[in-house]
């Protein structure tokens, strides 16, 4: 680890001598709503220099003196080009308009595909609105973690499922950020739809391994959202109106120029409608969910820019169930999170920006039973600051460093008896921790190859005020209860996080791509079942639970062919993870046993595969094809017999294909198909009679495979006219209909002694079949 | 097809699965070594089968079963197929170690297992049972069996079990119990069972579901259980009903066994027992008698 470091400050060093340029810095903005852009690129028109723009839209560019023809495009824009006397250091803002004639937007994708050729970026998929848009919208919208289940790599765990798994990781393994805050909770009930209101994003980018150094804390994968900023020239909005959901979307300035507003909500009905369907609803059903996004800019000055962003998703279901005398089951969800953030240009070429934020995570179960009702409570809050620079030290280097600090404080669970009941209050102890971090990274260009490296060090310490449970690391069993006071640290683990990886551009169609990142993730979930439950606990590391490591390694190569309208693109990756947790075998219904940790078992897991992906963008017809062949393996020397096993999440085989057609400006039609081979799971090979009731004996753990699980998405857009001619007042049409062929896939196999019938059965439990849903979309 | 979506339990369907050949044939253990002095001391031998196997579970024949408390082995005779009895008198005391020891033909081949128990002290003392007629829900005839007691200090795991008339309810309706939340405590009117007495559960899990009349006789007994043994009916329970129920279900394990020298299921354990009867006087009193 020293020697890198050492080499690490050698490269830091290497780049004062490099000779001193002028600067074009600046944002790039859309011309109509002010809106900073991200990830448009200016670039010098003989293509010798070029860069993006960052998370708020600023670029700054090296060039040599005198004068220069600078472009700068964007997907879904028109390209602008300008002249520029750089005869000294200048701020340039450049604006750029929305391409209207969507059938033409092909030419700037495509170039979009060249500059991902050329980044030292591995496993990054970058999931702009423009492309949301063409995609099969399901109940009139399309979501952005659908989008994101439909790359190489990622996967559904189950249907229904509100995560998703990249690489065999666990949902929990992903960082979703929003504005700069943590999501714990990224989906709504049911996976239709995820926190994400498509009226809302902006952009999003999901990191599959090679980390950025700024990100930490999640070892599989990266989700990064930013959300609409807010037009500063003008009002305007959109509502929809569905059988299943509502939403509007409103943005205006404050302050005409300097400042703007954002607000979306959304509210499902569907428990409303029900009763219209059928009469024999379960008493007190209830499903409903309702988000809402805020957020204000204000351009201080050209140096100084401040975003406040809110949000809030709450998540409601519930039903009673009279065969088991249960009045009601209700779960409610929350997460709200609030960031300020705060960006500043020191310099033309250095950048800053600091985040402030808050995340909380709320999950609330209500059970009422006769004499055992109860509520059961988690809590989870994440709040911290995050400072990062920008350093766009010349034309080949561009270095990024900052320093985070995050506090925790979690109520990893709590029972509360209701009125008359004989349930027991129960409370996890609290867990306290801290967690600062540092990063340091370059990106480096030495002409057809790009380098980026850096360096990330993070420590977590969890304190007191808490009583902690210490469990023998042999026996499991609890061996002492020690009380810490508030701030009393417990345990410091920490971790040093190198990340590389390089770009060769062999042609100017051609690249080779190879990364390596580590990293360490100490506050995890170890999952009760692989559907996710709402119940699942997160642990942080502590004296019983090490933080987990991961080291992965990939190659990559993309290639563009027929005017670089195919993008044909495949990775391989490796990662090998140590301190992997599993809950023991049989460990019973966790949610209430203060014991938990000592019901946790640990030790390494791996997971390789190959990713292809085949991505096409015609005049009129785009989408792509992916093949992903991956396993995931689990080695855990107390659980199935010490025999390595099949991780739940992995589907080995999985297919994605998403068509869309543009018949004519005012029609589009969009299909998208995904098959998965069968999850691990684990079946019964044989049956033993015991008093006169049967129990399963099964055979080594995930050694079956759930039936295949396939799906055809389809929909269908409408632009009225007005919406074509940019009118001030348009419409748009939308239906869908989500498993077009009705296919009953399997959630789970229920395998049972029927005492009535005296025989051993299988029932397969499925939650959806063919469900089409019509929208009505009004801009104003 | 919104509901379908939506009431999510309602939609199964019959599916025809592929099962691994079951391989291995179990030995299957069943049954406690107690202290009860007036109870014969009896273990069940059978054989496992196939998952979706029709036929019944064969009971292993002509084994020759012996417990050693130390001071030589006790054999046990076959008194019915598969049942094995130990010598009327004998009976397990707390503090004491067994050793069993088995010779049987599992599958047609010669096994031989072994297993080790301590007999823990009791950790409950049930002191009066109780029912109470809670009405009637859907035409079902519900009763509430609750218990008086006090619980040992330390560590407990008990198995509680009802029966009517001498006739216990099964497995899948009895209660397994960790004392973490009410260790070293008393206990008053905790219900340990709810008696669903319908012709229809008669007639699925036979006589010990009448409906209750004067004269009925209702026991309770709570079974201290060593550690591994509660374990093992932890996992029982979850694998005697469905292999995954979503949200809630850990992954499929075997039960844990401490049977060695080969395949078997079940746990030898000795456990003493804590008892207590109620004679049904009025079964449609509302209220306990004991308050």
């Amino acid at each position: 680890m020293k020697r890198i470091f050492t080499l690490f400050v050698l490269l830091l060093v290497g780049l004062t001598s490099f000779g001193q340029d002028v600067t074009l810095s600046g944002y790039v903005k859309d011309s109509a709503s002010g809106e900073a852009i991200i990830g448009a690129t200016v670039y010098t028109a003989d293509l010798s220099a070029g860069v993006s723009t960052n998370a708020y839209g600023f670029y700054s560019l090296q060039l040599k003196r005198g004068h220069q023809t600078i472009k700068c495009s964007c997907m879904g824009y028109n390209t602008v080009e300008t002249e520029l006397d750089m005869s000294k250091s200048l701020s340039y803002d450049f604006l750029i308009s929305e391409d209207k004639n969507t059938l033409d937007a092909a030419t700037v994708f495509s170039k979009s595909s060249r500059e991902e050729l050329a980044l030292p970026q591995m496993g990054r998929q970058a999931v702009d609105g423009a492309l949301i848009k063409k995609l099969p919208a399901l109940m009139g919208e399309t979501d952005i973690v659908r989008v994101i289940q439909m790359m190489p790599g990622v996967q559904s765990p189950s249907e229904g499922s509100t995560g998703f798994s990249v690489r065999g990781g666990g949902v929990d393994q992903n960082l979703i950020i929003m504005d700069g805050a943590p999501l714990y909770n990224s989906g709504h009930f049911l996976g239709f739809l995820s926190m994400f209101n498509g009226d809302a994003v902006k952009n999003a980018d999901l990191y599959k391994g090679d980390f950025p150094a700024r990100y930490g804390g999640r070892m599989s994968s990266v989700l990064d959202v930013s959300t609409v900023d807010g037009n500063i020239n003008n009002f305007g909005g959109n509502a929809s109106v569905g059988l299943i959901t509502s939403k509007i979307f409103l943005e205006g300035p404050v302050a005409k120029g300097k400042a703007g507003f954002m607000l979306a909500a959304r509210r499902t009905y569907l428990d409303a409608l029900m009763p219209l369907f059928t009469d024999k609803l379960p008493p007190n059903t209830a499903m409903y969910f309702y988000d809402a996004n805020a957020k204000l800019n204000w351009i201080v000055n050209d140096k100084n820019r401040l975003y406040l962003s809110a949000f809030t998703g709450t998540d409601v279901f519930g039903m009673g169930m009279e065969e088991f005398d249960l009045d009601e089951l209700k779960f409610t969800l929350n997460n709200t999170t609030e960031t300020l953030r705060w960006n500043h240009v020191f310099s033309p070429r250095l950048f800053s920006n600091i985040t402030l934020y808050n995340s909380r995570y709320g999950n609330l179960s209500n059970c009422a039973m006769t004499d055992v009702s109860f509520e059961y409570e988690q809590l989870l809050r994440e709040y911290g600051l995050k400072t990062s620079f920008t350093w766009y030290a010349n034309a080949s280097n561009t270095v990024e460093f900052g320093v985070n600090l995050a506090g925790y404080s979690i109520q990893p669970g709590q029972t509360r008896p209701l009125e008359g009941s004989i349930v027991q209050h129960v409370a996890m102890p609290l867990t306290y921790a801290v967690q600062p971090s540092a990063y340091l990274q370059n990106e480096q260009k030495l002409g057809p190859v790009t380098l980026r490296y850096g360096l990330r060090f993070s420590t977590f310490t969890t304190t007191g005020d808490t009583e902690q449970r210490i469990f023998d690391p042999v026996t499991h069993e609890l061996s002492e209860i020690r009380h810490y006071g508030k701030g009393e640290a417990i345990r410091t683990s920490h971790g040093l996080e190198p990340r590389f990886s390089a770009s060769w551009a062999a042609t100017d169609d051609f690249s080779l791509k190879a990364s390596y990142s580590r990293t360490y993730q100490y506050i995890q979930q170890a999952m009760v079942s692989i559907s996710g439950s709402p119940v699942d606990t997160w642990f942080t590391a502590s004296p019983n639970v090490e933080p987990q490591i991961s080291d992965q390694f990939s190659l990559g190569a993309n290639k563009l062919f027929c005017d670089d309208a195919l993008t044909l693109s495949a990775e391989l990756f490796y990662k090998d993870n140590s301190n992997t947790m599993d809950f023991k075998d049989n460990p019973g219904l966790v949610i209430d046993d203060v014991d938990r940790e000592g019901l946790l078992r640990f030790g390494k897991s791996h997971a390789y595969g190959t990713e292809l992906m085949l991505k096409y963008d015609f005049a009129r017809w785009s989408g792509w094809l992916a093949y992903t062949r991956s396993l995931a393996m689990y080695d855990i020397p107390e659980i199935n017999g010490g025999k390595p096993y099949r991780s739940p999440l992995n589907h080995e085989n999985a297919v994605n294909f998403v068509l869309t057609y543009d018949f004519s400006k005012q029609w589009n039609a969009s299909a998208a198909w995904v098959y998965y081979s069968g999850a691990p799971t684990t079946f019964p090979v044989g049956k033993f009679k015991f008093g006169d009731t049967y129990a399963s004996i099964y055979s080594g753990r995930n050694e079956d495979s759930m039936p295949d699980y396939h799906r055809l998405d389809l929909s269908v857009t409408y632009r009225t006219r007005a919406r074509m001619a940019g009118r001030r007042w348009s419409g748009e049409w939308n239906l869908s209909i989500y498993d077009a062929y009705a296919r009953h896939n399997a959630w789970s196999l229920a395998f049972g002694y029927n005492r009535e019938t005296g025989e051993t059965q299988c029932r397969k439990v499925y939650l959806f079949t063919i469900i089409p849903s019509l929208s009505y979309n009004i801009k104003f | 097809m919104l509901i379908c979506a939506v009431a999510a339990a309602s939609c199964s369907e019959e599916i025809d699965v592929k099962l691994k050949d079951a391989d291995r044939t179990y030995l299957v253990l069943e049954g406690f070594l107690t202290d009860l002095a007036f109870q014969p001391q009896s273990f069940t031998l059978t054989e496992s089968k196939g998952y979706f196997d029709k036929e019944e579970v064969p009971p292993v024949c002509g084994a020759v079963v012996s417990v050693d408390d130390g001071s030589g082995p006790v054999y046990y005779r076959e008194t019915s197929p598969g049942v094995y009895t130990a010598p009327f008198g004998f009976h397990g005391k707390p503090g004491n170690s067994y050793h069993l020891s088995i010779d049987a033909t599992v599958a047609g081949e010669e096994r031989h297992y072994e297993a080790d128990a301590t007999m823990p002290q009791p950790g409950f003392k049930v002191e009066a049972i109780d029912y109470a007629y809670t009405g009637i829900m859907e035409a079902d005839s519900i009763w509430t069996i609750s218990m008086w007691g006090e619980d040992n200090p330390g560590d407990g795991f008990y198995h509680a079990s009802v029966a009517v008339n001498g006739n216990s309810y099964p497995y899948d309706l009895s209660l397994i119990l960790d004392d973490k939340y009410f260790a070293g405590q008393k206990i008053t009117a905790f219900p340990v069972a709810v008696l669903e007495q319908t012709a229809h559960n008669q007639e699925v899990y036979g006589p010990c579901c009448k409906f209750l009349e004067k004269g009925d006789i209702i026991t309770f007994m709570a079974l201290t259980l060593p550690k591994g043994c509660f374990e093992f009916f932890f996992s029982f329970a979850n694998n005697m009903t469905s292999s995954a129920i979503p949200f809630f279900s850990s992954q499929p394990a075997n039960c844990p066994t401490n049977l060695t020298g080969g395949d078997a299921m079940g746990w030898f354990a000795a456990c003493p027992v804590s008892m207590a009867s109620v004679i049904v006087d009025d079964p449609m009193r509302p209220d306990y008698k004991r308050k």
